[in-house]
């Protein structure tokens, strides 16, 4: 296997506060990776810079041995990197299916001019848009919300249709940022299963979540943050007994 | 059948079918005139709402780049003798790069420096226009502009202006609806929103909003190039900052999220001061009256409200 995505010695600092500290990790093509840790570990701020909304104060990114960290942020979806958020980003001033849209908009290319004289190229071009979408609302399972606005459907549908919008751009790799937070049991499998047939696809998945046996159930590697620094990383069972991993999750149901 | 009416094609056609009907039944040069300066306000407004409503970012500058629309052709066509053919591509050339270069600077930041630097253009556009006095003529202006000769039709008449103005009217609403639907519009919302989710999907936000603002220029431009060829006379007092922030208040009472908002804003304040004189010296205590309602019982303008026809008849 190769990596498709890497670290190295990346730090980021807000204020005199020490985020993410020194962190070196690889992930491996068409894995599925976890990252866990306390509150305020640092997860979404890994994200947030691999994603490119903050630039790291050193160190590097690198995707497919590429600088990523160089990169504009909006670049970088279009480089095969879709991320959801932790607090739930979908744009209520659009439909459903319109939002599952705005996934395409890396596979598209029509300029503000075809558009505005609605060329022949930009009509043929839309349609593709709406039959992927459509497409990938039923690979995800939610067909059945096509048409609906979003202040229709509850919370847990919603963080469903952000995913897809992610899944919509048929990213390599993806970044989830716990996409259980909220959900019951019975959402929680649907999701997993979700998460496998989105793998299944060759796509590498890169998940923050604090659902402790998602997380055991799911990944092959977990890489454990503590006060943005990596204090574990190995296999589920090896990171499950871990001494320092234990110990920052003291009193918590971790340990077997 | 639905479905054509939908399409924004039947929505440009049919909004220039309302207008020439109406046309028609009024006959009277006055209202004709009136209807007329509401085409141009309409086609400022247009690009405003994609800017304001969708991109959200305020332009102060509309009034200088209708202005500038206005006075380019009006310069190149009398005191440079240039055909308006020629004069019309130019006119739209050249605010369309000032915009350009206003916007490239302040739309790379996040927040409301736009409002500010076209603030500070509109300025700056005024005092040329009253002190470059050999090509304006300063603040008493200048007039003799030619009128447009289409297909060998010259417009001397009202009438033949309205048809001229409104099916621009009508093909900027085409452009503008297209705009909306597609992918451009979709990202546009987007950014409206959550600059940053925008930005994670692939879109340039900061290129996006200058290609927007630039457009929305483009349009104002066109609206000056129609007013200085009817007017046929231009002085700055029309090109003020009071002009700017009045067609920003039609886009903000009538709706901002929504570009038939916009339109109903535009018709509204552009009719409603001319059919206040009735009130003589009270109209503008009227016009303040009404604002001020609109802005305290429905700060989402006045686009979408239902009026419960149903229940005043049952009533009745
Ligand atoms: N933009 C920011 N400005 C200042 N401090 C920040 C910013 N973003 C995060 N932090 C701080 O950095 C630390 C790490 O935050 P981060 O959101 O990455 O944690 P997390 O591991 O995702 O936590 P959680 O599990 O609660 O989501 C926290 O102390 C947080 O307060
Ligand atoms: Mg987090």
């Amino acid at each position: 296997m190769e990596r498709i995505l890497n670290t190295e010695n990346l730090t980021k600092h807000f204020g005199g506060l020490l985020a993410i500290s020194n962190l070196s990790f690889d992930v491996m093509q068409g894995s599925i990776t976890a990252i866990i840790g306390p509150n305020g570990a640092g997860k979404t701020t890994l994200f947030n810079l691999i994603s490119g909304l903050l630039k790291p104060d050193s160190g590097k990114i690198l995707y497919k041995e590429k600088r990523l960290d160089t990169k504009k942020h909006w670049e970088i979806p279009h480089m095969g990197i879709a991320r959801t958020f932790q607090n739930l980003r979908v744009f209520a001033n659009m439909t459903i299916t319109e939002n599952i849209m705005m996934g395409r908009y890396t596979h598209s290319s029509s300029g503000i001019f075809s558009c505005a004289l609605n060329l022949k190229r930009y009509r043929n071009e839309e349609r593709d848009i709406r039959e992927r979408a459509h497409y990938w609302m039923e690979f995800m399972n939610i067909d059945s919300l096509k048409g609906k606005k979003l202040k229709e459907i509850p919370f847990e549908k919603q963080r469903l249709v952000e995913i897809t919008r992610a899944v919509a751009s048929e990213p390599e790799l993806i970044l989830l940022d716990e996409p259980a937070a909220g959900l019951n049991v019975t959402e929680t499998k649907t999701l997993t299963d979700s998460i496998y047939k989105i793998r299944e696809l060759g796509t590498t998945i890169l998940i923050v979540e604090h659902d402790i046996d998602l997380v055991m159930e799911i990944s092959e590697r977990i890489i454990v943050l503590n006060f943005g620094e990596k204090i574990a990383e190995g296999p589920p069972k090896i990171v499950r007994n871990d001494e320092k991993v234990i110990a920052v999750y003291l009193g918590s149901e971790f340990a077997e | 059948m639905k479905k054509l009416l939908k399409s924004s094609f039947s929505k440009s056609i049919f909004t220039f079918a309302i207008a020439v009907l109406l046309m028609t039944i009024i006959r009277n040069p006055y209202h004709v005139g009136i209807l007329i300066f509401l085409g141009m306000n309409l086609i400022i407004t247009m690009g405003l709402s994609l800017l304001m409503g969708y991109a959200g970012q305020i332009s102060l500058g509309q009034a200088a780049f209708f202005g500038l629309g206005a006075y380019t052709t009006g310069i190149l066509t009398t005191k440079l003798g240039l055909p308006i053919i020629t004069a019309f591509p130019l006119s739209i050339l050249l605010t369309v790069s000032i915009a350009f270069l206003v916007g490239i600077p302040t739309l790379r930041l996040r927040g409301h420096y736009l409002a500010m630097a076209t603030l500070g253009l509109g300025e700056i556009v005024h005092i040329v226009f009253n002190e470059l006095l050999s090509l304006t003529g300063g603040p008493s202006g200048f007039g003799n502009i030619p009128l447009i000769k289409i297909f060998g039709i010259e417009l001397d008449n009202d009438y033949k202006y309205f048809v001229f103005v409104w099916a621009i009217v009508a093909f900027i609403l085409f452009l503008s609806l297209n705009i909306i639907n597609s992918r451009m519009g979709r990202a546009l919302k987007s950014i409206h929103r959550e600059e940053n989710t925008a930005s994670t999907l692939g879109v340039n936000t900061s290129r996006l909003k200058l290609t927007i603002f630039v457009i929305s220029a483009g349009f104002a431009s066109m609206a000056g190039f129609l007013y200085a060829h009817y007017v046929t006379f231009l002085s700055p007092g029309t090109f003020s900052l009071r002009f700017s922030i009045l067609l920003v208040t039609m886009v903000a009472v009538g709706g901002m999220e929504n570009i038939w908002g916009a339109i109903t804003g535009t018709v509204v304040l552009t009719l409603l001061p001319e059919y206040l004189r009735f009130f003589k010296d009270f109209d503008i205590l009227i016009y303040g009256i009404i604002l001020m309602s609109i802005m305290i019982l429905r700060p989402e303008g006045l686009y979408g409200i239902k009026i419960p026809l149903k229940r005043l008849r049952n009533n009745s």
